[in-house]
């Protein structure tokens, strides 16, 4: 354990580390929702999208010592709840309607 | 320790999320993603953020995440297409979210800030909550009156249904999570 | 050096007010009330107008001033223009004359107007005329003026155009504004001569438009003073009627016969004198534009009176009747004598406004027939109408005691001290006016009736709200005159001391008086011991004018073959002439409308207007939004990762644009 403690301590991470690890996250689900078809996966990587905006504000929230980031993750993660249970709920809707869940097929605006 | 339990969770994290969005089975990538959650609750932990890290996992992964994997089980199989995107699409697409993250990432790499000291209520459930209902209780009234209509508005979108030619019995889990959710957040 | 008040904008906004009142909520009100707000708020207007006046004599002579400062209008760099306005003897007494005669033509309109269909609207017209011409009047500055000068010609347009059903009245309607217009451009071009030459000259944030600064900075003016009187002139020949832009008057009788009283003879067209007697610091530095103002004038004043000798519409011979006079008035102005000008403004009012209404009682009377031929021995149907007009026509003709006798026999006086051959034309016209007015009272009030029997059967003396009116104008035309009872006749010609504050400028500030003004001055002094003179001139036309009165009644009375015989005497060229008004209208037709026509038709419409601003301009513009959508649609394909991924192109410039700008 000594060994992994002097690691610990040698690994200084600040502001910039967590900032940097909630760009690789929100990276990652813009290219979900940018590349899936399927619309769960792409609900799934809008909730990642958002989860990686709460690390920031959480770290940025540490950083500054104020807490009102904390309060304003608690109401990302409640309209992050009602966006799934509506969109979902939609989402059931259009699959009883068109038998699939891909999202090119989903394409009544256009025509 | 702080610094050391970040890469663990931090690594652990992008590796979940990217086989979120690579995996072809929807159920798959649920778990991923539930997973990935998890060690994002984990890293809030390391941000002293307690309060967040328990709803993190009770609402994030608890709530929500079982909601998408009861959905996405209901749908059942879809019938499967091709999801390679031709190259020159996925080429540009690449292109664009590394240039996204280029530029925060600029933001980010131009100073260094290290966490100073903070108190030990710092993100403790009394200290947000406090102040969640003080001078944020305006928004927080409201935020259950959003809860309450997205509720409504998913109960109608399912009951409608019912009266339509297939009368297919619509799945009552529909409108429980949201309920749900705003139970955790009221309480 | 003046008085400041608040009562001068209540006297110019309450005719506003009543416009606004009628002109939104005339669909909903009785014509009672209706007449009661239009009257009732010039009345307000005249009565806050005496009070006015009487503050202003209570001044001394030397700072007879009332000033109204309202608001800043324009504060731009050096140009800085106020809305204030000003009362001095010259506006206080243009004020009384148009409240005044305006209330009375007003309360003749609810008679004359009684159930036409736009009895509210005529109403809103009226009143926003009255309202115009008193910023017009008690203006403190040339633009303020200006906005007055332009108000006017609008309400005239939409009054000639008043009865619009019938295409030839709003043609009328269309004539005066044009040509009003072409007039307007030279006004407006004096202005922009004069701010050239003052700005910058003046004291830094100075109000370089008021009448005040611009008379104390006069030496300024002196370089341009030829150049900016001529083209202000420009906009008097269009606003009152002269020499070449005459010819909307006589069309202007399209509209309703009170506002041919109120705005074509008795305010409206004497804008133009009253512009160059506020501006009289400015003419009495350029002989020059003072002469053209004389000829021009004198020219008008003969021209006009013989053309209104062949008339045969009982409103066109007054409406030539009042160019002429228009032209006395810059033959006033012309010599120099701009307050005899504006005394002839004032008698001229009284007795052409009851001309008018006279005429409009005799086409009331008549069932809208305007035609003398078909007139004839109204005087047993309407003895009072036949009083005053001949009361008015006394006063035109110049017949002691008369008003006109004053005014123009002063003029006359004025015009002989400047040139005798002025004199000698304005002497020739004043003759023609007894003539063609005798004539116009023979045909239609004397004599047998030649209107048909069941016109005739009708024929009654007009209601007490139009008789009113006639009868007030009537003495007026009597007494009017008496305020400028000469010296030579024992008067103490009270007008002209009144007056002369205004127009002693050129002396007072040491300016650079030119010959003119000696020349006047030195002949008022002259003729102040040539009293013969006066003597004689003031026989000459009154006997001149009792001739014409004489010879107009013997030959349309008693020897009605006469003027035929002449005709054919002089195998009618110069009749024909005279009867198709020198086909002034024609030549315009074809020198200046038909090639505007073919140009239009040709170039502006086909080239232009079809060809660039339909085809290039308007179709193109559509022709590129149909392109640019085309374009669109591709983006609008419904794929929904497509529109993700657009947001994320947004999302890449706005943060490039955020990176670049905060990391330098």
């Amino acid at each position: 354990m000594p060994d992994l403690q002097s690691l610990g301590d040698n690994l200084q991470v600040g502001l910039e580390h967590y900032l940097t690890l909630s760009v690789m996250l929100f990276s990652i689900g813009t290219l979900g929702v940018i590349f899936r078809r399927n619309v769960l996966v792409m609900f799934m990587s809008v909730e990642l999208m958002l989860t990686s905006v709460n690390i920031s504000l959480v770290a940025f929230s540490r950083y500054l010592d104020d807490l009102n980031g904390h309060v304003l993750v608690l109401f990302v993660l409640a309209v992050a709840a009602a966006e799934a249970g509506v969109g979902l709920a939609i989402l059931v809707e259009i699959f009883k309607k068109r038998d699939t869940v891909d999202v090119d097929e989903f394409r009544q605006l256009m025509e | 320790m702080q610094g050391l339990f970040f890469y663990l969770f931090g690594t652990v994290a992008v590796i979940s999320a990217l086989l979120t969005i690579t995996r072809r089975d929807p159920v798959t990538s649920a778990f991923w993603l539930i997973f990935c959650f998890l060690n994002v609750a984990a890293l809030f932990a390391t941000l002293s953020a307690h309060l967040i890290a328990v709803l993190q996992i009770l609402i994030y992964a608890g709530a929500i995440m079982v909601f998408f994997l009861f959905v996405t089980m209901f749908l059942g199989k879809e019938k499967r297409s091709a999801e390679r995107p031709n190259p020159v699409v996925f080429g540009v697409g690449v292109l664009t979210v590394g240039a996204i993250a280029g530029g925060l990432m600029r933001l980010v790499r131009s100073g260094s800030h290290d966490f100073g000291e903070v108190g030990p209520e710092h993100g403790t459930i009394e200290a947000v909550s406090r102040l969640l209902l003080s001078n944020y209780l305006f928004a927080f009234e409201l935020t259950g009156l959003l809860l309450t209509v997205a509720m409504v508005g998913a109960v109608l979108l399912a009951r409608r249904e019912a009266k339509g030619a297939r009368a297919t019995r619509t799945p009552a889990g529909a409108p429980s999570g949201p309920a749900g959710v705003e139970e955790v957040a009221d309480a | 050096m003046h008085e400041s008040t608040e009562i001068l904008r209540w006297i110019v906004a309450l005719p506003l007010i009543g416009a606004a009142l009628n002109g939104f909520l005339n669909r909903r009100l009785p014509e009672a009330v209706v007449s009661a707000i239009g009257i009732g708020s010039v009345a307000v207007s005249f009565g806050l107008a005496l009070k006015a006046f009487f503050l202003l004599r209570a001044l001394p002579a030397e700072g007879r001033i009332l000033h109204d400062f309202v608001y800043q209008w324009i504060p731009v760099g050096d140009l800085q223009v106020d809305v204030g306005f000003t009362l001095d003897p010259l506006s206080g007494a243009m004020l009384l004359l148009v409240t005044g005669v305006g209330l009375l033509i007003h309360i003749y309109s609810s008679g004359y107007m009684h159930s036409d269909g736009g009895f509210g609207r005529y109403f809103a017209y009226l009143n926003l005329f009255v309202f115009s011409m008193l910023i017009l009047i008690t203006a403190d500055n040339l633009l303020l003026l200006f906005v007055g000068w332009e108000g006017v010609g609008l309400c005239s347009y939409l009054l000639i155009g008043f009865w619009f059903h019938e295409i030839a009245n709003s043609a009328a309607g269309k004539k005066a504004f044009i040509v009003n217009r072409i007039g307007d451009f030279g006004f407006l071009i004096g202005i922009f001569v004069i701010v050239r030459a003052l700005m910058g000259h003046v004291d830094e944030g100075a109000n370089i438009l008021a009448f005040s600064t611009m008379a104390e900075h006069a030496d300024l003016l002196a370089p341009v003073a030829t150049l900016a009187g001529l083209l202000l002139f420009v906009g008097a020949t269009g606003k009152s009627a002269q020499i070449p832009l005459f010819v909307w008057l006589p069309d202007a009788m399209a509209g309703p016969t009170p506002v041919s009283a109120l705005i074509h003879a008795a305010t409206m067209v004497t804008a133009g004198v009253y512009m160059m007697a506020r501006m009289s610091f400015l003419y009495d530095l350029t002989p020059v534009a003072l002469s053209v103002v004389a000829v021009v004038g004198a020219l008008t004043a003969l021209f006009a009176a013989t053309i209104g000798l062949a008339q045969t519409d009982i409103k066109k011979v007054l409406a030539y009747s009042t160019v002429s006079q228009l032209g006395y008035m810059f033959l006033a102005c012309g010599v120099g004598a701009y307050g005899v000008g504006i005394f002839h403004v004032l008698t001229h009012a009284f007795f052409k406004a009851l001309l008018f209404l006279g005429a409009g009682s005799v086409i009331h009377g008549m069932h809208h027939e305007q035609d003398m031929r078909q007139m004839g021995g109204l005087r047993k149907y309407m003895p009072l109408t036949f009083m005053t007009m001949m009361a008015a026509t006394l006063a035109i003709a110049g017949i002691f005691p008369f008003a006109g006798f004053f005014s123009k026999d002063e003029i006359l006086y004025k015009a002989w001290l400047q040139s005798p051959a002025l004199w000698l034309v304005g002497f020739l016209a004043a003759g023609l006016t007894a003539f063609y007015m005798a004539r116009l009272m023979a045909m239609t009030f004397f004599g047998e009736c030649r209107a048909p029997d069941e016109t005739k059967r009708h024929l009654h003396e007009s209601p007490w709200s139009m008789v009113g009116p006639l009868v007030v104008l009537g003495i007026l035309s009597l007494v009017g005159g008496w305020m400028g009872w000469p010296e030579f006749l024992g008067g103490s010609n009270a007008i002209h001391h009144w007056f002369a504050p205004v127009f002693e400028h050129g002396a007072a500030h040491g300016v650079a008086a030119t010959e003119v003004v000696h020349l006047v001055e030195g002949g008022a002094a002259e003729g102040g011991h040539s009293v013969a003179l006066e003597w004689t001139l003031a026989f000459l036309s009154l006997g001149w004018a009792a001739l014409g009165l004489f010879g107009g009644f013997f030959v349309y009375l008693k020897r009605p073959d006469l003027p035929g015989r002449a005709q054919q005497w002089v195998s009618g060229i110069p009749h024909r002439l005279i009867e198709n008004k020198y086909f002034v209208d024609e030549i315009y037709d074809a020198v200046i409308v038909w090639p505007i026509h073919r140009l239009s038709e040709t170039f502006l419409w086909r080239v232009v207007d079809a060809g660039i601003i339909d085809g290039l301009m308007v179709n193109g513009v559509g022709r590129f939004v149909g392109l640019v959508g085309q374009l669109l649609r591709l983006v609008q394909n419904g794929l929904l990762r497509w529109y993700a991924y657009s947001f994320a192109t947004g999302v890449l410039v706005i943060v490039i644009y955020v990176a670049r700008h905060y990391t330098g």
